[in-house]
């Protein structure tokens, strides 16, 4: 019942983990200090939810939805704050992106992750499906629209 | 897209030197706080169900002499000898429900419910709150149930389980509130107990309880509105109840935490929002079958796993491999012509990299590329979209039958 209670584990699974979420993270941030938050988060949540995993791979997904949905959260409360643009600016001061991975993070939610799964983390159609808890054809289709939407956005930017 | 590139731009983004540290120590901090408040969790008195004021009026839908004969849910309680339930059942914390709704042959009775930690004799104290709930079914015509007659099995005949509106039924179900049912027969009449997960944490929104025939809920039995409440579907033979919580004892972040770590899918869909998402399924598949690089139907596609490209085609995987050979030699070609003078080096990167992304078209299958033979016999390499691209761009695809009967797909002129 208990996924981790002990240091060791709790070392292992951020361990584990950190890397691969902090980049998901990315593909919906801006900054790189909100998708830190938006990880660690999502790590607290496996703590105090004590979800029942089958096995590994659902520990996997359980994690990258979860840190989809913070990630998704801390988005939309930035875009609420409807802060200024020169003041937003100051404040926020996000990270240059190269002009590729500001196209991924404009894309809606349900096709950045399936990009970035498949080109960053080299995820096959099928395994992506099953971390997000899609249909196979879905993550398909999501894949070929949002490697169409990019195409579009890069040649409006040329 | 260019999968270098954005291997490049991901690894460029800088996170905290300590990020693992800081979080590993945030969180044995956390889980040793959880620790020392596990025990104020324990040995709290049952709490009571609120009723709502008009729920307290119980529907009855039985006749005096078979409401005189029926259990009691302390009695039923009894039945399975636990007398700490039987008598959280008769406390006044336990809320006597007795609503009946008729379904299909069956008068079916929610007689009432408790909730409470340690109120059952096998469980622990320092076991979480759990909500139990007693049901009857008898048959509507009066005749007496028996197992001749009836499976009082649970989900022999009918399926107990909660449901919360805005959730789910795959989400929020007796399976994964770590449910258990108990029935028996008794003077004609099934009984069940039903212990869940505290349900209360839900009470800010519509609880129902969900008599059913069926298994595991799903959309196939329930409909869920766009406010997020449920109904039967017609055909289902079954009885929704709906739930008389307190909303004053929800915990929504319990809630949330709840559902969040069933690893399910938790935001409900509509009939509609199921549609749309069974239309953006369907039209891959079909499209599939005509796989762009035979673009024949009926075909067997077989499929393989190659590294650093997750699962394709072994056709897929045929045309990228000759592919790759046919830009071996015309990278050889242009660079021998740059060497003459014959052609620019920015030409000569230019074609490179428009071979660079037909290859990556072919792996993630929005490319086709094979050789053909031209009429003064030359071989060149044609290249184009595969049937499922050109459907995401909005071409029309025409299906043609040959001489030989193979059946192909012809992408026709954008509308």
């Amino acid at each position: 019942m208990v996924p981790f209670a002990g240091d060791e584990t709790i070392s292992r699974i951020v361990a584990e983990y950190s890397p691969m979420l902090l980049r998901l993270a990315c593909t919906r941030l801006d900054s790189t200090a909100d998708a830190e938050d938006a990880v660690q988060e999502a790590f607290l949540r496996l703590l105090t939810a004590r979800p029942v995993f089958r096995d590994a791979g659902h520990e996997k997904a359980w994690l990258i939805r979860t840190t989809l949905h913070r990630a998704g959260d801390i988005r939309r409360a930035a875009e609420k704050r409807n802060v200024p643009l020169e003041e937003a600016a100051q404040a926020a001061a996000p990270e240059q992106a190269g002009e590729l991975l500001s196209a991924v993070r404009a894309l809606p939610e349900k096709y950045s992750a399936v990009i970035h799964l498949y080109y960053y983390e080299g995820y096959s159609i099928k395994e992506i499906a099953k971390l997000l808890g899609l249909p196979a054809p879905t993550a398909g289709t999501r894949l070929a629209r949002g490697r169409e939407r990019l195409r579009q956005m890069l040649k409006e930017e040329d | 897209m260019n999968r270098e590139e954005y291997r490049r731009a991901i690894d460029q983004l800088s996170f905290s030197a300590d990020f693992q540290e800081r979080t590993a120590a945030l969180l044995q901090t956390r889980a040793r706080e959880l620790e020392k408040e596990k025990p104020n969790m324990h040995f709290k008195k049952t709490r009571k169900l609120a009723v709502l004021a008009a729920a307290a009026v119980a529907v009855l839908a039985v006749s005096v002499s078979a409401a005189v004969l029926w259990l009691s849910p302390s009695q039923v309680a009894e039945r399975f000898e636990d007398p700490i339930l039987a008598a959280a059942f008769q406390s006044e914390d336990a809320v006597l429900v007795n609503e009946t709704a008729q379904a299909g042959d069956y008068d079916i009775t929610l007689m009432g419910l408790v909730s409470g930690e340690g109120i059952r004799k096998w469980y622990d104290e320092a076991e979480p709150s759990r909500t139990y709930a007693v049901v009857s079914a008898a048959r509507a015509d009066g005749i007496p149930l028996s197992s001749e007659n009836y499976d009082v099995m649970p989900s022999g005949t009918f399926t107990i389980s909660p449901l919360v509106a805005g959730y789910s039924p795959m989400a929020v179900n007796a399976w994964t509130l770590d449910g258990s049912c108990a029935s028996f027969l008794e003077g004609g009449v099934a009984y069940y107990l039903l212990d869940t997960l505290d349900i209360q944490m839900f009470a800010d929104r519509t609880v129902y309880l969900a008599v059913y025939e069926g298994f595991v809920p799903s959309y196939n039995e329930f409909s869920v509105a766009e406010d997020g409440t449920y109904s039967l579907r017609d055909g289902v033979t079954g009885a929704l109840f709906t739930l008389p919580l307190d909303e004053s004892l929800a915990d929504p972040a319990a809630a949330r935490a709840f559902v969040e770590g069933t690893g399910m899918n938790y935001v409900p869909m509509t009939d509609g929002e199921r549609a749309a998402l069974a239309e953006e399924e369907e039209a891959p598949l079909d499209l599939e079958a005509a796989y762009a690089n035979g673009t024949y139907l009926g075909e067997t596609v077989k499929l393989i796993e190659v590294e650093g490209h997750g699962i394709v085609t072994e056709m897929q995987a045929q045309a990228a491999t000759q592919y790759e050979a046919y830009m071996k030699e015309e990278t050889a070609r242009m660079a021998r012509e740059v060497e003459d003078g014959t052609l620019s080096q920015e030409n000569c990167d230019k074609t490179v990299q428009e071979m660079e992304e037909v290859l990556a078209g072919i792996w993630d299958g929005t490319m086709v590329a094979y050789p053909i033979t031209n009429a003064d016999g030359t071989t060149s390499m044609y290249t184009g979209m595969t049937g499922a691209a050109a459907a995401e761009q909005g071409y029309d695809l025409e299906q043609t039958v040959g001489e030989d009967g193979t059946v192909g797909i012809t992408i026709k002129d954008a509308g």
